[in-house]
């Protein structure tokens, strides 16, 4: 990868190329989830593979391509769901809000997850509202650091920070009930 | 030092903490054995939602999913309206067609017999549990507003604190100071008198054999007997059950009466609104405002400021009667209004037959007034802003969903059960002693529960109406305001617009129940 990295440095278009398709699947998957399933992801791959190609010089060699591609796919997301919806704005104040940070439940989802109850999880995750979702998926799908969230977000580290442990604990709270309750607990 | 909230644990997880604060938390963590139980099971969390969302595709979008939340509701509403209606029109027949005039009292619109039987029956429990009038009403206003502080702080922490609320309620129950500062309470057996010239400064609730007030009372006058006298001056609001009822002085403010026989000589400055089997307003008898009233026969010969609205068996408007604004009367036994010569109305009269209830007449007779409409608007912006606080203050209040015709028949069911049996269960607890003030915090609860029960389905309804959904209080509230709209239309159209009112708060009350179990089992 780090040969195609610099070939596609280089002006190599066909590098480029390789290294976008050795991604795709997860910008994709990325959009999948950020965008919810239907047309807007699927149509998203090439948009964000022109962005891409365009934004190609300011990349950083340091940085893991596959982290600056999916923060690449996730500022095309945020800027889709902007004109999506009637409101600018993903998130009110209060959701930025430092205060009521108490936990909810008494255990993270460790004793909550078992190998059968993934699929749960992950539906669960993907009917988040977007407020909780995107970071959430930004973060453990994505692997990008606060700071990139927040840049694609258009937010502080901080307030990356206050969403994603509401978004954590919404997801306990909403597994907490439809798990222990099918297995009868 | 103490320990650190659960979110600076988080950031710490994600390696995201300033370097300042990260030395401080790696401190804390060496000697606190329960925190770093909690980062080990924060990793964990991490790890597996990485693992989660890495290793499994998407799901594929689910086909018409538009269509599902309105689905349950469009499939199960027609064939309920139906049943209902039928149910209905057997009922209307039967009674309009005549019953033996032993059952006519069935009749909601006949009351000769019922007044008579209504009050046996009131004495009859007030006479043998003579403590608990006194009882129920000086816990009334400690239980009302411990069960409104427990609702407000079980909605603010946003957890269903079950056992624990009723055990808060129980503890403001035996610590709260009784009203009776406020008010006076008084049971006697025979009779009650406050002579003229004196005054009490505070409201009076009694119940009594005869009451009698020549003099002033300051506040609100609450009666339970069989003769109430006024000739004195009641400055607050009067309410009243009792067999017979004389106003001879002053009424500051409203009268609430259900009697047989009540007769004004006197004057009310507020509304007045009456259900009496006969009511007789002398020619010196003044009614500052509205007179809105059910009774067999009334009879009026002195002045009401404004209107005179309601049922009756017979109406007589004699000599000296005045009335300043309009009549509007459904009459039960005759055909028209006595009105003497000498009688003046000063706005409309409008009559109606008591068959004309059903007919075109006076069902459109209301749509043609403005007034209707601004009622209309009152009551949408005040379902509208309770929604938006609601929503704001308990969100998982609307985490409900209609999907199938079955959820929507078994949510109608559910919420069938709960009107009934909910009536019955605290009319039950109110019998004993103790569970009187469980009864006034559980009639509260049933009438929150209703009401939200409606904006509850309008919610439904707007998402099923509305597209694309989302979640910010912006978009709850554009879904709740064209769910409102249309309840309010299907719920005002004629005659089926009370049976889809009830389909409404039915099935509403029944998905309450549903969340509130729900809860309470995820506790």
């Amino acid at each position: 990868m780090q040969a195609a990295i610099e070939r596609a440095r280089s002006g190599d278009a066909a590098a480029f190329g390789e290294l976008y398709r050795g991604c795709e699947r997860d910008v994709a998957r990325l959009c999948q989830r950020m965008l919810g399933p239907g047309a807007a992801a699927e149509d998203a791959g090439s948009e964000i593979f022109l962005r891409a190609r365009r934004g190609f010089d300011g990349y950083d060699p340091k940085r893991p391509f596959r982290t600056w591609l999916l923060s690449v796919a996730g500022h095309y997301c945020i800027d889709q769901l902007r004109r999506q919806r009637t409101e600018a704005r993903l998130f009110d104040a209060s959701d930025l809000e430092a205060g009521d940070l108490a936990a909810a439940a008494p255990s993270p989802l460790q004793y909550l997850m078992r190998r059968e109850e993934r699929d749960a999880v992950l539906a669960a995750i993907e009917e988040l509202p977007f407020k909780w979702r995107l970071p959430l998926v930004l973060r453990h799908f994505g692997e990008l650091d606060y700071g990139a969230i927040g840049e694609i977000l258009g937010l502080e580290k901080g307030q990356v920070g206050t969403l994603l442990f509401r978004a954590r604990r919404r997801l306990r709270e909403h597994l907490a009930g439809t798990i222990r309750g099918g297995n009868g607990r | 030092m103490s320990c650190f909230p659960e979110s600076v644990y988080s950031v710490y997880t994600d390696g995201e903490l300033a370097p300042a604060q990260l030395r401080e938390v790696e401190m804390h963590l060496v000697g606190c054995r329960k925190c770093r139980a909690l980062v080990l099971a924060l990793r964990e969390e991490a790890s597996l939602l990485n693992e989660v969302l890495q290793e499994r595709e998407p799901r594929p979008a689910p086909v018409h999913a538009a269509a599902a939340p309105a689905r349950g509701l469009a499939l199960g509403v027609v064939p309920t309206l139906g049943a209902l209606g039928a149910v209905v029109f057997v009922v209307g027949w039967l009674i309009e067609t005549g019953l033996p005039s032993s059952i006519g009292w069935l009749n909601p619109f006949r009351l000769m017999g019922a007044f008579a039987m209504a009050f046996d029956l009131i004495f009859t429990v007030r006479d043998r549990v003579p403590e608990l009038f006194d009882f129920a009403l000086s816990v009334a206003a400690t239980v009302s507003v411990a069960a409104l502080l427990t609702f407000a702080v079980s909605v603010l922490t946003r957890r269903w604190t079950g056992p624990v609320a009723l055990a808060a309620l129980g503890l403001a129950m035996a610590a709260g100071p009784t009203p009776g500062s406020a008010m006076l309470l008084e049971h006697h057996h025979d009779n009650y008198e406050l002579a003229a010239g004196e005054t009490l400064d505070e409201s009076l609730a009694i119940s009594g054999e005869s009451v009698r007030i020549d003099g002033v009372i300051e506040g609100d006058v609450f009666v339970l007997a069989r003769k109430l006298t006024v000739r004195g001056e009641i400055r607050g609001n009067l309410f009243a059950c009792v067999r017979n009822l004389e106003i001879a002085g002053e009424v500051s403010g409203a009268t609430y009466v259900f009697s047989e026989d009540a007769r004004v000589s006197g004057r009310v400055v507020g509304n007045a609104y009456h259900v009496n089997r006969d009511f007789t307003l002398e020619q010196s008898g003044r009614l500052g405002r509205d007179l809105i009233f059910l009774g067999e026969v009334f009879e009026l010969r002195g002045r009401v400021g404004r209107d005179l609205f309601g049922e009756v068996g017979h109406l007589s408007l004699l000599e000296s009667a005045r009335v300043e604004g309009d009549v509007r009367v459904v009459l039960l036994d005759s055909d028209e209004i006595e009105i003497a010569p000498g009688a003046r109305v000063g706005g409309e009269i409008e009559q109606g037959r008591d068959g004309e209830h059903w007919g075109r007449r006076s069902w459109y007779m209301r749509y043609m007034t403005g007034h209707y409409y601004v009622w209309l608007g009152i009551e949408l912006g005040a379902a509208f802003l309770f929604g938006l606080v609601l929503h704001a203050l308990a969100p998982r209040t609307f985490d409900v969903r209609l999907d199938t015709g079955g959820a929507f028949f078994r949510s109608l069911g559910v919420g069938f059960v709960a009107a009934v049996a909910a009536p019955i269960a605290i009319l039950l607890a109110a019998v004993t002693v103790l569970g009187v003030p469980l009864a006034f915090a559980g009639l509260f609860v049933l009438v929150a529960a209703l009401y939200t029960a409606g904006l509850v389905v309008a919610a439904i309804v707007g998402s099923a109406l509305v597209h694309p959904r989302g979640e910010g209080w912006r978009a709850f509230g554009w879904r709740l305001l064209v769910g409102l709209l249309a309840l309010l239309v299907v719920c005002h159209l004629p005659i089926v617009g009370g049976l889809i009112a009830v389909i409404v708060l039915l099935t509403g009350l029944g998905l309450l129940a549903q969340l509130g179990y729900a809860a309470y089992e995820s506790r």
